[in-house]
């Protein structure tokens, strides 16, 4: 390049809020706690933590736990998300009031949401007596306290916020290329496969990732809706235990760069399943 | 597979809700002619292109091709089944496929071999002056280029009617002039029924068969360019045309003959001379001059820049006095004050300057005449 960068000092005094922001509170907490997984209580280096982590089986487990609710939930609202996503991308009536009550879980929080499903799907709540009343069951179902309360709770919580970030992106695609497509003799399901489904793999995959990032760190609905003491202890709640409960901070962040590592693994994993299903330039079918 | 004759639009209305977008359109396009339809944004220009591809239900009329109607607002052929193509005013290219992909689409849907597939692509890239661009994608294209794909896409599969929408108005204006022309050479070589539609008079004139100039739904006139150039229906046409200069009036006088009249008007005290030739185009015009003269009515002259001729004539001399140049080189616009206070848009080629007093004259056939309230043709 022939033009020379030059230091602009403007820029960086524009900039600079932002940047303590991300040094103090994203930088320097993690690499703090990168090096406190590193190191014993003495503060010498150690790789016992993560010794640890992997030879006890009670830890390594949880790792499967959390995938196991994480990752079907995560499918789930993605793929629940495109269909929803795709019959509303021109708008459709009462689409303000639809769009409302998918943001109320959103905005409610994971504890209240937990809280009423206690009540709700609990032994003697509404769904069960309404199940029992019209003959479907016989004795209260267990919604809650199980692995099952908290996949509910957890697909209530992405669902909105999967369909949300779809929606802006198939309704960010021009409504030309169907036109298109059908001109050139494409039905609805082959102009959906060979042009829309493509054009959304960016967002997919960007909608999965913060899903599934979301639904791995999942901890409040896993204690209050789950069985933390087994079925459905998180690797959250296990990075908890060792902080809050043993004092064990070294542990506690070596369980915690573990937890990272998954996800960035899987968001690499998804990102090139991506890079595989589009190849095209970096627009968005603005044509 | 049956052989595209015609296309006939018969009462075609379309509502958005309860507005009217299209009116009681009736057309007939044969095969190899180049059909325009022209008019100002919100015209309904675009509706009826879509309700001609399918694309918008219609809510009354119908849509034939040859004698087999295609869609009377109950039943309709689908889109994909109708055989037409459409280029569109953003390309509407698929940014995700390469430019053989997107070539490819529409003849990989009718399952044919790969090897007729790869040589018709080719073959078409080569028509529209893009060999070498197979693998690359839209958005390392150019305008004019990505325009050029667009036309290849449709072409390719051979359609019997092709659908121009706007095609032109994204590019600058000279490769709008090239790109124009090559529309023109394709057109010629393939002879495909095309309906284009445009807001640009210029495009209209250079590429048609036949002109349908529309306003708020209602076709103003259907004609040839040189008609619709020559002989526009009504007042607005003549706007649109480009008669620039439009000034109320009272007739004086009315001589007519079966197809031919010659009418005095008063326009803000001089006395002017029209000869006006009826013919299809503008024959309801004699009725309704006859209706104005009788009842004292004020109607409208039009005059196109250009018809104003400096010096003195035989008839309707005026003076001017000249109020702003456009210099433009070869020839200048000027717009001045006549005699009888009106503003005046003329041409003139020598150099003019401001303030100077001119001759102007207009010979009697340049004036055209439009009482008011004939907005529709029928």
């Amino acid at each position: 390049m022939s033009e020379e960068k030059r230091w602009d000092f403007s820029l960086f005094i524009v900039l600079l809020p932002a940047l303590l922001f991300i040094v103090f509170l994203f930088i320097y907490p993690f690499l703090y706690g990168l090096f406190l997984s590193f190191t014993n209580e003495d503060g010498g280096f150690t790789l016992a933590n993560y010794g640890r982590f992997f030879t006890d089986n009670w830890e390594l487990r949880t790792i499967g736990i959390t995938l196991w609710i994480a990752l079907p939930a995560t499918l789930l609202n993605v793929i629940l998300a495109i269909p929803f996503a795709y019959y509303m991308r021109h708008g459709i009536k009462s689409e303000k009031l639809i769009t409302f009550f998918l943001i109320i879980p959103i905005t409610l929080g994971t504890v209240l949401i937990s809280e009423g499903m206690l009540t709700y799907m609990g032994p003697h709540g509404w769904l069960n007596q309404f199940l029992m009343a019209i003959g479907l069951i016989k004795e209260p179902f267990r919604f809650t306290h199980n692995y099952l309360g908290v996949m509910i709770s957890v697909i209530l919580q992405g669902f909105p916020f999967a369909f949300l970030m779809l929606l802006g992106y198939v309704s960010g695609i021009n409504p030309d290329l169907e036109k298109a497509a059908q001109m050139l003799g494409a039905s609805k399901a082959k102009t959906f496969w060979k042009i829309l489904f493509p054009l959304m793999v960016p967002g997919i995959a960007i909608a999965f990732c913060l899903n599934f990032v979301m639904a791995f760190s999942v901890y409040p609905s896993a204690v209050l809706l789950g069985q933390p003491s087994g079925p459905t202890r998180v690797i959250s709640i296990a990075a908890y235990q060792w902080s809050f409960e043993k004092f064990d901070f070294n542990m506690g962040s070596a369980i915690s760069m573990i937890m990272a590592a998954i996800e960035l693994l899987v968001i690499i994993l998804v990102f090139i399943w991506r890079q595989r299903m589009y190849k095209g330039a970096s627009i968005v079918g603005k044509g | 597979m049956r052989e595209f004759k015609k296309l006939t639009i018969q009462n075609l209305t379309k509502k958005f809700g309860e507005k009217e977008a299209l009116t009681d359109f009736n057309l007939t396009v044969e095969k190899g002619q180049f059909v325009t339809f022209l008019g100002p944004s919100g015209c309904g220009k675009s509706t009826a292109l879509n309700c001609i591809a399918g694309l918008l239900p219609i809510t009354s009329g119908q849509i034939y091709i040859n004698e087999e109607c295609i869609d009377n607002g109950i039943k309709k052929v689908p889109v994909e089944k109708r055989g037409f193509g459409m280029v569109f005013q953003n390309y509407a290219l698929f940014p995700h496929l390469t430019v053989f992909n997107n070539v490819a689409f529409g003849l990989e849907l009718k399952r044919i071999s790969k090897n007729e597939i790869k040589e018709k692509v080719l073959n078409i890239l080569k028509m529209v002056h893009l060999e070498g661009y197979e693998n690359k994608f839209p958005s390392q294209m150019s305008g004019g280029e990505q325009q050029r794909v667009a036309i290849a896409r449709c072409i390719v599969l051979e359609p019997d009617l092709l659908m121009l929408d706007e095609p032109l108005s994204n590019l600058d204006a000279k490769l709008r002039n090239d790109m124009r022309y090559e529309l023109k050479t394709l057109h010629e070589r393939l002879q495909v029924a095309s309906i284009y539609v445009t807001h640009d008079q210029q495009e209209a004139l250079a590429l048609s068969d036949k002109i349908v100039v529309m306003k708020k739904g209602y076709i103003q006139q259907v004609g040839t360019p040189e008609e619709i150039y020559s002989h526009p229906a009504n007042l607005f046409v003549a706007d649109f045309m480009g008669f620039r200069n439009i000034w109320e009036a009272q007739i004086e006088e009315i001589d007519d003959s079966n197809d031919e009249a010659k009418i005095v008007v008063d326009i803000n005290g001089h006395k002017l001379i029209s000869h006006t030739k009826f013919t299809n185009q503008n024959r309801r015009l004699k009725p309704a001059l006859q209706q104005a003269f009788k009842n004292h009515q004020t109607i409208n002259t039009a005059i196109r820049p250009e018809d104003f001729l400096i010096g003195k004539g035989e008839t309707n001399n005026l003076k001017c006095k000249v109020g702003i140049v456009e210099y433009l080189g070869q020839i200048s616009h000027i717009t001045g004050t006549l005699n009888n206070n009106s503003q005046a848009d003329f041409r003139a080629s020598e150099k003019i300057r401001i303030g100077d007093e001119l001759d102007l004259w207009i010979p009697p056939e340049k004036l055209l005449v439009f009482p008011k309230g004939v907005n529709t043709y029928v």
